[in-house]
């Protein structure tokens, strides 16, 4: 007995079984009706008839003459059923004998089943259900569907398909076939997996692995040794200079000369002698103590100077360790002179704010700066007099000089920029010097050489400090710092001499000579 | 006033004839600034007392502010001491160090011994020493310099560097012809050009920049 697939489940069922008798699913396609029943179909399925109705008289000549091409073309004859379930069962391997391709123990195994299923007799159809009423299509859509499937091509090709013989879509042609193909169980196809992956793309994706590998884990630092030549070579040079300096303290040689004096050195020297008998003079202690060294040294001569010739000091600062740094100043490195705070000196402290407090000086003093450092009413009170450095000054233009000490370029800028004018539009006396660090000289130099000049004479250094101690004779309080200055600045010259002819030869010594070059060549 | 809050303007940003965001801020900044520099122009006795006025506040502000940023130090190594992070202990030597020198000043005064002590015993060793390894790393720099980069510039700034650290020292009392003079040329020929340049640059650089804040461009105040 032949045997049909299911389409659904792929199970095997007895040819003659309309369902599967396991999944209840159709097994065969919708075939056509009986030759009888298919000659009470209409006849627009097989032929042409006149339109009887109203609405196939409607029809348009050009719709009429396309259904008459379609009617003179030859129909390929329909197959019966039969035909098609020979196809089936052929296409299914059904054919009585073992066959082709199948081995041998699947075809025991398919016998064997199909035994078992022969004893099953399908149940015979029910004479009481009438078979479902042949589908009358109006004839609009008739006339529709006649009119898509005007072509030769499509027409013949739906000649060849089956209609639909039960169900709602009974007599329709080509309505969703259930080819016998289609039962045959296929699986998916297989494609390679594989990619075809060239040589340096396997390189490629090694090295991006091995980054994105690498990307969490923490690579450890390259270990330097822990004394290097540039260790070597840093610890000798500071040893070096450091050796030479102490070297200079410890065993003093024959004193150097003190240089000589330079112009604008001599013109600040000019103008502290030139002050009156008690004059006033404001002192700016403007910078850091990591500079106190050189400032010292520097200033030491000049506030000398100041003291010899009597003048009242008034002292402020716009850094706040300035204070502190002009408090030591006084009373340490000018013990000599017993200068009393209130009395030769006043301390007026920090004034806050950078170069707007530079203005506030040329406004209102008093109000700007009220109090000594020590608390007290520097401008005077009901139960106590103004104090002598204060006595007739309301600005910065009131003093017979500023003396500015600084090491800030910016600084030093704003105090020419803000302040000087001032002076010199105040009284013809007044004067702005300065005692600046070393590294200034070439940003206040232009202000001094400026016609009319900005500032009045300054002091450039430990150098310009010992040439204004030399001017007046005071030597001493420069010497200490001046010969081991000199000691440390040589050894850096000597230093920086024998590396740079070291390594301005080394290469040229190194370098192969040509008539080994050529013999190599 | 403006349309919107914060802001000053004429019309409203949907008719968009003048919908320029214009800050409060901008115009206090803005009006100011042309009363503080009319004020060193002008002699009128209002603009003198407006001008001197307005600097007073600044200086005070800016008193105000060194309290503000002491604060911020003080409470950014608090939590960073108490949060145990690395440097911990550097924050706590800070913290010390403040206190104790904030109560010893505040107490006795900054004229006092113990403030004094204080000063010159740990500031002005440490910031010196500090500024002393410059010279050290300085001469070391220019040691390496004509190993690293063996050119004519290079051999022109050290021979130059030379001359002005020889002719600055005493030279064990050797007086050589012409290198005061040398050193003295450079000092007022090459280097003032310089300087000079420099000056010139930093002028227009302020009047630029005071120019921006003054018609609104640049608000550093902005935050």
């Amino acid at each position: 007995m032949a045997e049909i697939n299911c389409p659904l489940c792929g199970k095997a069922n007895p040819d003659d079984f309309e369902v599967c008798q396991y999944c209840q699913a159709r097994l065969k396609p919708l075939l056509a009706p009986d030759s009888a029943e298919e000659n009470s179909l209409p006849q627009d399925e097989t032929g042409v008839e006149e339109p009887t109705s109203p609405a196939a008289a409607e029809i348009p000549e050009w719709l009429q003459e396309l259904r008459q091409d379609e009617d003179s073309l030859e129909l390929e004859p329909e197959r019966s059923s039969d035909e098609l379930a020979a196809d089936i069962s052929e296409a299914t391997g059904d054919a009585g004998s073992i066959p082709t391709g199948t081995p041998d123990w699947i075809y025991e195994v398919e016998q064997e089943t199909q035994r078992d299923f022969d004893h099953i007799e399908p149940p015979p159809p029910s004479p009481a259900e009438p078979g479902p009423e042949p589908a009358a299509l109006p004839d609009w859509l008739e006339s529709i569907r006649l009119g898509l499937h005007g072509t030769p091509g499509l027409a013949s090709s739906q000649a060849t398909e089956p209609v639909e013989s039960t169900g709602p879509l009974a007599g329709l042609r080509g309505v969703l076939a259930a080819d016998a193909l289609i039962s045959r169980s296929r699986g998916p196809a297989t494609r390679p997996a594989k990619l075809r992956v060239s040589a340096n793309q396997l390189v490629h994706i090694d090295l991006l692995r091995e980054l994105v590998e690498s990307e969490g884990k923490s690579q450890p630092l390259p270990q330097k040794p822990s004394i290097s030549s540039e260790h070597i070579l840093r610890w000798g040079i500071a040893l070096a200079v450091c050796l030479a300096v102490v070297w200079s303290i410890i065993f003093p040689g024959q004193p150097a000369a003190l240089p000589a004096f330079q112009e604008e050195t001599a013109e600040l020297n000019r103008l502290i002698e030139q002050l009156p008998d008690g004059g006033q003079v404001l002192v700016a202690f403007d910078y850091e103590p990591g500079e106190f060294a050189e400032l010292d040294a520097a200033a030491s001569a000049v506030i000398d100077h100041l003291m010899i010739q009597g003048a009242y000091l008034t002292l402020v600062s716009t850094t706040p360790l300035g204070p502190v740094l002009a408090e030591r100043f006084i009373e340490e490195l000018q013990p000599v002179h017993h200068y009393t705070a209130g009395v030769q000196y006043v301390n007026l402290g920090y004034i806050p704010g950078g170069t707007a407090s530079l203005v506030m000086l040329t406004g209102n003093m008093p109000r700007a700066l009220p109090y000594t450092i020590e608390g007290l009413a520097a401008w005077g009170s009901e139960s106590q007099p103004v104090l002598p450095p204060l006595q007739g000054i309301q600005n910065v233009g009131d003093y017979d000089l500023v003396m500015v000490l600084v090491d800030d370029p910016d600084v030093a800028r704003a105090w020419v920029e803000q302040v000087e004018p001032f002076i010199s539009s105040s009284s013809p006396q007044g004067s702005l010097g300065m005692v600046i660090s070393a590294q200034l000289e070439p940003i206040i130099r232009p202000y001094y050489d400026a016609n009319p000049r900005q500032i009045h004479g300054f002091v450039a250094g430990l150098r310009g400090g010992a040439s204004y101690a030399r001017l007046n004779g005071r030597e001493e309080l420069v010497r200490s710092y001046w010969d081991s200055f000199g000691v440390g600045l040589f050894m850096a010259v000597l230093l920086m001499l024998v590396a740079g002819l070291m390594y301005s030869t080394y290469p040229l010594l190194t370098r192969p000579s040509k008539s080994d070059s050529e013999v190599k060549g | 006033m403006g349309n919107y809050p914060g802001s000053l303007g004429w019309g409203s940003p949907e008719t968009g004839w003048c919908s320029v965001k214009f800050p409060f801020s901008v115009a206090v900044a803005i009006g100011i600034g042309l009363i503080t520099l009319a004020g060193y122009f002008l002699n009128i006795p209002v603009l003198q007392t407006l001008r001197m006025a307005l600097i007073e506040w600044a200086t005070t502000l800016a008193a105000v502010a060194l309290l503000v940023g002491i604060a911020n130090l003080f409470t950014i190594h608090w939590n960073k001491l108490t949060s145990g992070k690395v440097g911990g202990l550097y924050s706590a030597i800070l913290i010390v160090s403040l206190v104790l020198t904030l109560g010893v000043v505040g107490w006795f005064g900054p004229t006092h011994t113990y403030s004094k002590w204080i000063f010159n015993n740990v500031q002005l060793p440490v910031e010196g020493s500090l500024l002393a390894l410059l010279a050290i790393i300085l001469v070391v720099a220019g040691v390496r310099l004509l190993r690293l980069r063996s050119n004519m510039l290079s051999i022109i700034f050290i021979i130059t560097a030379m001359v002005i650290l020889l002719a600055t020292g005493p030279l064990f009392g050797i007086s050589v012809p012409g290198l005061t003079e040398l050193r003295s040329w450079i000092a007022q020929v090459p280097a003032m050009a310089g300087a000079r340049g420099l000056l010139l640059g930093i002028g227009l650089g302020i009047v630029a920049a005071g120019l921006r804040v003054l018609i609104g461009s640049d608000r550093p105040y902005r935050g």
